[in-house]
């Protein structure tokens, strides 16, 4: 370790000596919402001098000499600004730039033309795009978007699993505003908890993953909320048939300090629970969600600005019992509730113009809870149970950029996490007139420590050739044992002639936790357990090599990417387990040290300026596991191994005031295995003449389900009103009736063995109304 | 009017979008399966019947005309007869020796398998403990007795052992022997490796060579003074070890009881039949007898 930050103290001088004399440097904003602009494009008039703002919307830019120059500062779905500057030292110059239509969306990007990037495997989602996408119920979900990208499945129907490039469920790492989030899930995973009209962007990165990001294997969901508009107050509302959203933000003190305030509440339990109430005399159940984002930004001095952040979400599900069936005089209530709360403290920052510093401070609870409590009202008999398990973080982050000279920028910093798990305490009491217990299952709570180092280097070795070069070291500290990962990063991009260029990327990433979970479950739990000598953490290791090339006349990127990932340590459940009895017998349900395999193309055509737009996609991969107890030992196709999978998304203005978007997805089957013989086997061979069927099963998910595919359209209707715009949206989902399957299973339901499927989510039309002040 | 389209929207979106469908089954030709469990001073008798499609209601009869053959230590020693759904030895397996079936049958894929008979351990005793412990189970108000196993286990062998208890009451002797149907142990020397349902399956991984006592209970039937109860275990191969556990996990799962949303993962039964399926397999026996006092 001491050497470690002697090659940092050493890094560190040597960067002085590229130090430049002559800077320009401060954010970009939204001129409207003051909004941060997440890279935006700084661009020096004919001189190949450029920069991107970072994720907190600060640019850097230096020079050499004395010189006046021409800046153009450009972002897509803004005009873009031009401005002449005399270079005569380090000036600070904050530039807001206007949106070129209000109304207008913009269309999932890559932020920049495709073939100029320095990333590979990244897209980025604005909050404006969700409003008009075609979505189930009209609610607007920035996990479906994202399910739209190439190399990313979307597992069960109506879910938001994300399986990026052969990974799994658990392998995302989710940020709000640098802090990880555990659980993304309401309604049994139909609705994220992402509400969007708090968020500001996103960015999904599939490869090529910079150092700074840790502590998952297959993808970084880096989703930024907004800050507030520091000039005015603003707000939005919108009522769906499910949700209704309330947004505000203004400023607390002109130029200096705003706040943003979103509220999100379900509510179709309210109109059910009346129905239930005449239906089904005796007992009631009901469900309910709330989000609550809010944020506070304080600009304290031009180098220093400060957030706090909060969120709370909840979801509720409740059973109440009175004169039930039984004996007509037990009564009592269940109850499940599974929350999260998520605070942080962010201070940005800016040492002698060319440092930019962000540090974190956060609290992340993720808690899942489920009580019984049944009584007997002329009898002893009284019965209690609750069932619990959650995850706490607490998290420090330092993260710096070094603007060392037009040619190298370095990214450094720290990680320091406190994991505190605590993945499952049930309590059960019982009073009856036979007996009365009280018994507790406990498995221990876990405190697990992670702290990493990272460095990058952003190189521009000559005109063709930059290469993004780093590490991320973790120790992770889990009951005394060290586990020690060295993660190389490393990203090279050779520009060629014609607007096009190719990128390579290999990164190692490593995940200290490990999730159970059921991705068909109607119950919203998921149980973190730490990695430990049992259970080690996963590892992956990924490489990335893609060709990119951009159509100027047409306006449209157009890239094809394959990627090969080798995954190590992999856990899953024991075959003939289920996901609860994984729950209580962790020991013996789980197999671990699984190896698994990814690899796959992407395609790529897109074109996000325009009366229409439009976003085509195909990939096909592949991607195995294997396990030394599973499928005997045999390699075998993953869960969400999807063959081919085509995303086209468009979105055309029909009239000035109306758009028109659709969807259509189409997915070959994901794998399933299937009983295909039986065989008479005395069922106790010892004891008894008794005979009994064995199931032959095929090797593990050897057979495919039927390939899924639907339609979704929606048209919105804007209308420019005294103080906002107003917005009809109407949407229909699975416009051809689709009957696409959601899952298959065997029964004897009619005296023999049969397969079934299920299907959900027909034909759906919902529309929703919206308004936003401005 | 505008109440019931509302009314009409929601109920589409949370009770009529769940549709199940009928799905063709691959068809797939029929394999041998051979099931024959033999110990020591035993003929060894083997009933060969045949897999069938999965979704078929047909009665699965023994198949009558395969011709069996029988190799001790890898040396010919005959052909088995057919008698009574079985096909049997004239000679008695013996420990020490390796046994080896090959069949083959018109229509069928040969099929081949070997076992033995393993050795006892030098020692192997049943105690209970404690009588009457109360424990709630399900819900249900249960009485267990605890009891220990002492095993001194055979040095440098990997053993597999399968215990069980069964049950003679002295006022129904007509019923015969029965047996419990329901063990517990938290011990992990015997969870860690097999399994408890109506017996104990477990292996010697954490205690090779070693002289332990393991810990479980069983549920208590009433029986009167006079009665029996007897401990069984038997030395158990490899092959026979993974084909008990395989299927006992295979037949845990209620396929009629199923819920669509926590669907077990599906898993294969063992078997140490090349080209087929089923368990031919050795296995050596212990009894330890108590009668009852109470």
């Amino acid at each position: 370790m001491k050497k470690f930050f002697l090659f940092i103290i050493i890094l560190g001088v040597n960067i002085n000596l590229f130090s430049q004399k002559y800077s320009i440097s401060g954010y970009i904003s939204d001129a409207g919402t003051t909004e941060k602009l997440v890279s935006a494009i700084v661009k020096v008039k004919n001189q190949n001098i450029v920069c991107v703002s970072n994720d907190y919307g600060f640019y850097y830019l230096p020079f050499d000499k004395k010189d006046t120059i021409t800046l153009l500062v450009s972002y897509l779905g803004y005009e873009t600004k031009k401005q002449r500057i005399i270079i005569n030292g380090n000036k600070i110059i904050n530039f807001k730039l206007k949106a070129n239509n209000n109304i207008d969306t913009v269309i999932i990007s890559s932020e920049r033309r495709i073939n100029e990037t320095t990333e590979t495997g990244t897209n980025r989602i604005y909050s404006k795009q969700l409003f008009t996408l075609p979505s189930l119920g009209c609610e607007n979900d920035i996990f479906k978007a994202i399910q739209l990208l190439p190399g990313i499945q979307r597992g069960a129907e109506g879910s938001n699993g994300i399986y990026v490039r052969g990974g799994n469920n658990d392998e995302n790492l989710i940020l709000i505003d640098d802090v990880s989030v555990y659980n993304i899930n309401h309604l049994g995973g139909f609705i994220s908890i992402f509400n969007p009209d708090a968020i500001n962007s996103a960015k999904i990165i599939k490869s090529g993953f910079p150092a700074k990001y840790g502590g998952r294997l297959s993808s970084v969901i880096d989703i930024r909320l907004k800050d507030g508009n520091l000039n005015r107050f603003s707000g939005s509302f919108s009522i769906s048939p499910i949700t209704s959203n309330l947004s505000i933000n203004g400023p607390l003190k002109k130029q200096k300090s705003s706040f943003i305030l979103s509220l999100r509440a379900f509510y179709l339990g309210l109109f059910t629970v009346p129905y239930q109430f005449f239906k089904f005399e005796g007992y009631l159940f009901g469900y309910n969600f709330h989000d609550i984002n809010m944020k506070i930004s304080n600009k304290i001095n031009k180098n220093n600005k400060i957030f706090l952040s909060f969120y709370e979400g909840n979801d509720n599900s409740f059973f109440k019992l009175n004169n039930f069936l039984v004996d007509n005089t037990t009564i009592g209530f269940s109850n499940r509730i599974s929350s999260n709360l998520l605070s942080s403290f962010r201070w940005n920052h800016i040492y002698d113009s060319k440092i930019f510093s962000n540090t974190t401070i956060a609290f992340t609870k993720y808690k899942y809870e489920n009580s019984e409590h049944f009584y007997s009202t002329n009898s002893k008999d009284d019965f209690f149970s609750s069932l619990k398990t959650g995850i706490t973080d607490i998290l420090i982050k330092n993260n710096y950029d070094y603007y060392m000279s037009q040619k190298i920028k370095l990214n450094f910093g720290t990680d320091l996490i406190l994991h505190d798990f605590s993945p499952l305490n049930i309590h059960q009491k019982k009073k009856s007139n036979i007996s009365d217990y009280d018994t507790i299952y406990q498995n221990k709570n876990i405190k697990g420590f992670s702290l990493s180092f990272y460095a990058q280097s952003k190189l521009i070795i000559n005109k063709t050739i930059t290469a993004n070069i780093g590490f991320r070291v973790n120790d992770y500290i889990v009951e005394q044992k060290h586990f020690l990962f060295l993660a190389p990063r490393a990203m090279f991009i050779f520009q060629l002639k014609n607007n096009s260029s190719i990128k390579m990327s290999y990164s190692a990433t490593q995940q200290n936790i490990h999730l159970i979970q059921n991705e068909n479950s109607t119950v919203p739990m998921n149980i973190w357990l730490a990695a430990d000598t049992l259970l080690p953490p996963e590892q992956a290791y990924q490489i990335s090599l893609g060709f990119y090339k951009f159509f100027s006349q047409k306006n449209i990127n157009f890239s094809i990417e394959t990627y090969y990932k080798k995954l190590n340590n992999l856990v899953t459940n024991k075959e003939g387990t289920t996901y609860y009895s994984s729950i209580v017998n962790r020991e013996s349900c789980f197999e671990k040290n699984g190896k698994g395999n990814a690899y796959g193309i992407e395609f790529l055509l897109q074109k996000d300026k325009g009366k229409t737009k439009f976003w085509i996609s195909y990939t096909i991969s592949k991607s195995t596991r294997q396990f030394e107890n599973i499928n005997f030992g045999k390699v075998y196709p993953f869960e969400f191994d999807r063959r081919h999978n085509i995303n086209i998304v468009i979105t055309q203005k029909l009239k000035k005031n109306i758009d028109f978007s659709a969807n259509w997805i189409f997915g070959s089957g994901y794998p399933f295995t299937l009983p295909i013989a039986i065989y008479d086997s005395p069922k106790n061979l010892l004891y008894d003449n008794l005979i009994f069927q064995n199931l032959i099963y095929s090797n593990k998910n050897s057979y495919r389900m039927r390939a899924y595919h639907r339609l979704d359209i929606a048209f919105s209707f804007n209308k420019i009103k005294k103080h906002g715009i107003r917005t009809w949206k109407i949407s229909i989902y699975n416009l051809y009736n689709r009957q696409n399957p959601f899952l298959y299973y065997s029964s004897k339901k009619t005296g023999k063995w049969e397969i079934y499927q299920i299907s959900l989510f027909p034909f759906i039309p919902s529309f929703s109304y919206s308004f936003r002040f401005i | 009017m505008n109440r019931k389209i509302i009314l009409l929207l929601f109920s589409m979106i949370l009770w009529s979008c769940t549709k199940e469908i009928k799905i063709d089954f691959p068809k797939l030709d029929s394999k041998l399966v051979v099931n024959s469990l033999f110990t020591k001073n035993e003929n060894i008798k083997i009933r060969i019947t045949k897999t069938s499609l999965y979704d078929t209601l047909e009665s699965n009869s023994t198949i009558k005309n395969a011709v069996c053959k029988l190799y001790c230590d890898d040396n010919f020693i005959e052909e088995l007869t057919y008698k009574s759904d079985y096909y049997i030895s004239s000679i008695k397996a013996k420990t020490g020796k390796k046994y080896r079936i090959e069949i083959s049958c018109k229509g069928y894929d040969n099929v081949r398998a070997e076992s033995f008979i393993p050795n006892l351990p030098s020692k192997m005793k049943f105690y209970i403990t404690q009588d009457k412990i109360f424990e709630v189970n399900n819900n249900i108000s249960v009485y267990y007795t605890v009891c220990n196993l002492n095993i001194d286990d055979n040095p440098n062998t990997k053993d597999f052992y399968l215990s069980e208890i069964l049950f003679w009451d002295k006022n129904l002797p007509e019923q015969g022997l029965f047996k419990t149907w329901d063990f517990k142990t938290n011990d992990t020397r015997i969870i860690s490796t097999g399994l408890s349902s109506s017996f104990l399956l477990f292996d010697d991984a954490l205690f090779n060579g070693k002289s332990v006592y393991l810990k479980f209970m069983y549920d208590i039937p009433y029986l009167p003074d006079s009665s029996l109860i007897i401990f069984k275990t038997r030395i158990i191969t490899e092959d026979l070890f993974k084909y008990i556990k395989t299927s006992t996990q295979q037949s845990e799962i209620d396929f009629d009881d199923i819920n669509p949303f926590d669907i077990p993962k599906p898993i294969n039964v063992y078997s140490n039949i090349k080209n087929g399926y089923g368990i031919f397999s050795g296995y050596n026996i212990v009894n330890d007898t108590i009668v009852v006092k109470n």
